[in-house]
């Protein structure tokens, strides 16, 4: 294969990004030709403008402009495309010292700089996530699951020498230096093998699946300005937040915890399970990820796990998952040890599911919540909703207090169809919980469900401010899935100027709108 | 005597069910009635005059469409991988060089199929919803002289028109022969083979004409034939022989025809009457309301908070419009929706773009307001019912 200069996928943030850089800079070379942009399963940080378009931008559309009230949020637009969007975060300098993992020395950030200390009124609040984003982007780890078949949503540039320094975690994790052009042949090649397997393959009318490799391991992103960095005892308080429902604090705590110990496993476990529960996938996933790399058999992470891949459509890292656990569930592990099984190969949800199945046959009086609620994960995976809803509700007469096996049963009964029982089961987890985010999210995706889009409004928009609001750390990130699924229900409102606010990701006036307060 | 083992299959006893639906997918597009009489009519010889006459008049059609005055225009037997093979096998003998410009699922193919024959085969590759720029292009062929560059002008798989300025000089510059799989995109947008320099240009018979997939419209210039005729070898293919293609459709100025193949006359009825919609609407008010249409889908596509896939306006193809899937969907359940509840199929990725794509398909008669007003209806309906719920 002639590998030439193939122009890679635009991010819109990056180049966004690049384009403020480059304002002031003389034109590089011919405009990129790529246009199209792919959703990726990658957590990135969002800064383009409302309604940008990405691709070939027109100079001038700085990510950085900031509207005339500094109380509004800074505009990002396009969340669908990211996990996270970083909202007005507090500048310090271009290059703290003690921030761990961003350091960058490359022409572009001083361009960035340079734009940034332009100057403005109030707050000199800029967006550090500028930073981040470059680097998110730049690691970011991709899904080379071919079933996925997902692409990347990452721009060649040509920026010389530039090094950029991926963040993975302190101590345990290497730093990894890598130029343009290195990343660039990985990915080029990466890509192109993947090409070259899938490009032959029709989607419909495919046989069962292949099976499929555990997935690669997801890059997890921290905080730039953490104000809990030093605290003590941060992992207990990070716990006790977790579970009083202030999540925003609870994932900073944890972070600052892993930041003082990168060994420590249950902080990892808590911070990915934490994060799940705020609607955010793909951080959840690299946190659980890193645990087990820590400690493979925590059961409670296994779970997490093969819920986030559930959620994800990863069956085959779902299956894996589960069958890890399973294999190390007490009751199995006896038997297995007796019987001497050995599985070859990657296991199949058949497999799994039949693992599951014997484990519950062992002490058919009781009910194992833990077992009942693999199960219902492995009904799901097969969407065959009426079983997995009859597993959860065998769980929560086990624990009816437990606001997670509650939004688990209503999320079941809402892709079943079942909507208004959904609505429920959410509405439980939310009296157990309020600050339950993901809930909120899948009652707002009910409430759409069921043509009550204004209320479908109000829970997002919910859930948005919840996750915006936080006192000691300016920098707020809101879940893009929520954002997605907000612009879809005003939109189907018809209310063109709503629509736009939508877009253009102005939280406030859409809560003064709306009446949330 | 013994009586037949297999015994008659039992379905056949029943009568033929075919429903109706709307077909915007990337092709094949409905037909509409006037092309299916047309396909109607009662089955002559396949080298009676009547069929002769009705093949000159499908020549002079494709002429029209292609806006080229080459002689050697036809319309293959079978579909837009027919006609690629035709201009593949004739083209390129074993050894030569090949490069073939991947930026979807076509050029994955035609890179195949010259492989096939024995040619050394390089791709340049540019990413879904991308194109190559000339630059790129002028690199390759200096680099690796081929004899032919292919190119998909309409990449359905992504939804990406390619532009093509410029190209037919680089590749006759080099050497090379241009050609340009227009199988999704003619009739839609504005293409002049002549006037682009493209040797070797082919497209099928379902996409924009809407009539029944069965034939593909082909055209080789003068240059192509010059090297076709001067070959070593005789092409692999005598089904897709050049010399006895033309000779059946007397493209090669000879008094008698001999008999090469069957041709597939009935289809041959329905893709002259397609060509004569396209000539009573006019070729330039076709390319000019597929354009309108896009164009008012895709503006209604985002105020519905759905994205397209190909950010550049002027790079997407009217015909295929490919949308992002929307987060927090599966793109399948939304397609399986809408043909369930709508009756109306779209598609979803293929090849590169599986999984991050939903298409459409607007062509020929199928490209109109109303239409897009359906498909959008159908989109809002789906987004409605099908979001993901979490765990």
């Amino acid at each position: 294969m002639q590998q030439q200069e193939s122009r890679p996928l635009l991010s819109p943030s990056i180049d966004d990004f690049l384009s403020e850089i480059r304002s002031d800079a003389p034109p590089r070379g011919p405009p990129i030709s790529n246009t199209a942009v792919l959703s990726t399963a990658l957590d990135l940080v969002d800064l383009s403008e409302p309604g940008a378009s990405g691709g070939v931008r027109t100079p001038g559309r700085s990510p950085l402009r900031r509207k005339a009230s500094s109380r509004s949020p800074r505009r990002c637009a396009d969340p669908e495309e990211t996990e996270l969007i970083q909202v007005e975060v507090q500048r310090t300098s271009p290059r703290t010292p003690e921030r761990i993992a961003l350091e960058q020395v490359s022409p572009p950030v001083e361009g960035w700089d340079e734009v940034n200390l332009d100057g403005d009124d109030g707050g000199g609040k800029r967006c550090t996530s500028v930073h981040s984003s470059r680097e998110l982007l730049w690691s970011a780890e991709f899904e080379t699951d071919p079933l996925t078949k997902n692409c990347f949503d990452v721009q060649r540039l040509d920026l010389g020498s530039t090094q950029v320094l991926i963040l993975q975690s302190t101590g345990t994790h290497t730093a990894e230096y890598r130029s343009d052009t290195e990343f660039w042949d990985r990915m080029q090649a990466e890509w192109e093998e993947l090409a070259r397997r899938n490009w032959l393959e029709e989607s419909e009318g495919q046989g069962p699946p292949p099976p499929t490799d555990p997935p690669v391991q997801r890059v997890y992103f921290f905080h730039t300005n953490n104000p809990y960095r030093g605290t003590p005892s941060a992992f207990t308080e990070g716990q006790e937040k977790a579970r009083g429902g202030d999540l925003n604090a609870a994932v900073l705590l944890l972070e600052a915890a892993i930041l003082q110990d990168p060994q420590d496993s249950e902080a990892w476990q808590v911070l990915g399970m934490t994060q799940a529960e705020n609607e955010n996938e793909q951080a959840a996933i690299a946190s659980l990820q890193r645990c087990l790399e820590l400690r493979p058999n925590n059961l409670p992470a296994l779970m997490s796990l093969a819920v986030s891949f559930t959620n994800s459509g990863v069956q085959g890292g779902a299956c894996d998952a589960l069958h890890r656990w399973i294999t190390h569930h007490p009751p199995i592990q006896a038997a297995a040890a007796a019987g001497g099984h050995a599985s070859q190969g990657p296991p199949c949800r058949q497999e799994v599911l039949l693992l599951f199945q014997d484990a519950a046959l062992m002490n058919p009086d009781s009910v194992d919540p833990d077992l009942q609620t693999g199960l219902g994960v492995l009904y799901n995976l097969s969407s065959d909703f009426k079983r997995a809803e009859q597993a959860f509700s065998a769980a929560l007469s086990s624990r009816p207090q437990d606001y997670l096996l509650w939004n688990r049963l209503g999320a079941t009964l809402a892709n079943g169809d079942r909507s208004e029982e959904a609505v429920e089961a959410y509405s439980r987890a939310l009296e157990l919980q309020p600050g339950f985010i993901r809930s909120r999210y899948n009652l707002g995706i009910s409430c759409i469900n069921l043509g009550a889009h204004r209320e479908a409004v109000s829970n997002f928009l919910l859930a948005l401010n919840q996750q915006r609001t936080d006192q000691r750390c300016s920098q707020q990130q809101m879940s893009a899935n929520i954002w997605a699924a907000l612009r879809i229900a005003v939109s189907m409102m018809d209310r063109p100027e709503l629509s736009q606010a939508a877009e253009a990701g102005d939280l406030d006036l859409l809560m003064r709108a709306f009446d949330v307060v | 005597m013994t009586s037949v083992s297999v015994p008659p299959p039992k379905c056949l006893q029943k009568p033929l069910v075919v429903p109706h639906r709307h077909m915007f997918g990337p092709g094949p597009s409905n037909v509409p009635p006037r092309i299916l009489k047309a396909g109607a009519n009662p089955v002559i010889g396949h080298m009676h005059p009547e069929i002769f006459e009705i093949m000159s008049d499908i020549k002079s059609g494709i002429q029209y469409m292609f806006q080229t005055q080459n002689s050697m225009t036809f319309a293959v037997s079978g579909t837009g991988h027919t006609a690629m093979e035709c201009a593949i096998f004739n083209t390129v003998e074993s050894g030569e060089s090949v490069l073939s410009g991947v930026n979807g699922i076509w050029g994955e193919r035609a890179a195949e199929m010259a492989e096939r024959i024995g040619a050394t085969v390089n791709t340049i590759v540019a990413p879904p919803g991308g194109f190559l720029t000339n630059a790129d292009i002028e690199q390759a062929l200096s680099k690796h002289q081929p004899v032919v560059f292919f190119l998909a002008h309409g990449e359905s798989s992504t939804g990406v028109l390619h532009p093509l300025d410029g190209i037919g000089e680089l590749c006759h510059k080099y050497n090379c022969l241009f050609l340009v799989d227009s199988v999704a995109s003619m009739g839609g947008t504005p293409l002049r083979m002549d006037q682009q320099g493209i040797d070797i240009l082919y497209t099928g018979s379902q996409k924009v004409l809407n009539a029944p997939p069965g034939t593909a419209p082909i055209s080789f210039s003068e240059r192509a034939c010059q090297k076709i005729f001067s070959r070593r070898m005789k092409p692999v293919s005598f089904f897709l022989d050049l010399g006895w293609l033309a000779n059946y459709w007397g493209c090669d100025g000879k008094p008698s025809r001999l008999y090469h193949h069957t041709g597939p006359v009935t289809a041959f009825y329905s893709l002259r009457e397609s060509l004569a919609v396209l000539v009573e609407e006019g070729l330039e008010n076709s390319w000019d309301r597929h354009h309108r249409v896009a164009e008012y889908f895709h503006q209604g596509l985002e105020s519905m908070g759905l994205k397209l896939f190909v950010k550049e306006k002027k790079a997407r193809l009217p015909t295929v419009t490919t949308i992002v899937a929307p987060h927090g969907y599966d793109w399948k359940e939304i397609t399986t929706y809408i043909m369930k509840t709508h009756n109306l199929e779209i598609s979803g990725g293929l090849g590169p773009s599986v999984g991050l794509v939903l298409r459409v398909g607007l062509m020929g008669c199928n490209s109109s307001n109303d239409n897009v007003d359906m498909v959008l209806a159908a989109l809002k309906d789906a987004l409605k019912h099908c979001h993901k719920s979490k765990v």
